[in-house]
């Protein structure tokens, strides 16, 4: 009985087969960490800090121009006037645009690393 | 020794990658082969099976053995295939068989004893290579298959007795 299973053994590992493709290991290893630098890639952390600083000031810009035109005392007294407001409301709005294209045109954003596949 | 070999591939060296790889993909693609009968099937099996592994390494359990976590997936793989291809499962030696080039008496044996094997039932069969070639346990081969240990007792019992036979007529 036991020739017997020995036997078996020895067949199947004489006849096995092999993969006829001498790439086959490193192409699964050149794929798994490609795929792994991609979802490494859309982990990557976006810093939102400057897109609320933005959108504060546009906030409290809009809100300065809305008093100032409503003829509010304490605006008055400090020399805000409505041409300020706009510079600054304009000043955010472009800070913003800044800000969204430095980000979403950066190397590690998820369309630039699709490419990559 | 192997644990550690999964800890640097967890951590994504490529050497350890490349060690993983090639320590089992003869087997887990000669099951894929026995079960689906076609040799680039069972290569693009055998090679989803192992990027599918290494997505998930990070959640493997010493509970089981890498190689029967692995096997597993390649079963299930080639099972599914055949399903969805609705592949006839009958025997091709042409796939199965590679032709030998010495014929003396040992290796016409040999050659005998395999193409036995490759004429059992495809679950006989594919049990068969587990505990022979990949040397599982019957508890592996049941994680593997999903099969009950008592239903792999019977196979195998079944399957040897089968292969015995053979040989005994062929020694007659």
């Amino acid at each position: 009985m036991k020739t017997n299973d020995d036997d078996i053994k020895k067949a199947l590992q004489y006849k096995i087969q092999r993969i006829d493709d001498d790439s086959f290991t490193n192409n699964i290893v050149a794929k798994h960490l490609a795929d792994r630098k991609i979802i490494k890639n859309n982990n990557t952390f976006i810093n939102f800090l400057p897109m609320i600083i933005g959108l504060s000031t546009m906030i409290l810009s809009v809100g300065f121009v809305l008093l100032v035109r409503q003829n509010n005392d304490t605006i008055k007294e400090i020399g805000f006037t409505e041409n300020h407001g706009l510079i600054i409301l304009a000043t955010s709005i472009i800070f913003l645009i800044y800000k969204i294209l430095e980000e979403f045109t950066a190397p590690n954003m998820r369309y630039k690393t699709l490419g990559f596949r | 020794m192997e644990s550690q070999i999964i800890k640097k591939a967890i951590s994504g060296d490529s050497e350890a990658l490349t060690i993983l790889v090639d320590k089992y993909k003869d087997i887990a693609y000669n099951l894929a082969l026995s079960i689906v009968k076609n040799r680039e099937d069972a290569k693009d099996i055998t090679q989803d099976s192992f990027l599918k592994i290494l997505e998930n390494i990070n959640r493997f359990r010493n509970d089981s053995k890498f190689s029967t976590w692995l096997y597993r997936i390649v079963y299930n793989q080639s099972v599914g295939f055949v399903k969805r291809e609705s592949r006839i499962s009958s025997v091709d030696y042409s796939l199965l068989v590679e032709p030998s080039e010495n014929n003396d008496n040992q290796e016409g044996a040999i050659e005998d004893l395999y193409k036995a094997i490759n004429l059992l039932e495809d679950t006989d069969r594919n049990i068969i290579m587990l505990f022979y070639l990949a040397e599982k346990s019957i508890k592996e081969i049941a994680q593997i298959t999903g099969l009950s240990i008592g239903n792999i007792k019977v196979i195998l019992h079944r399957a040897r007795k089968k292969l015995f036979e053979k040989m005994d007529y062929e020694n007659k």
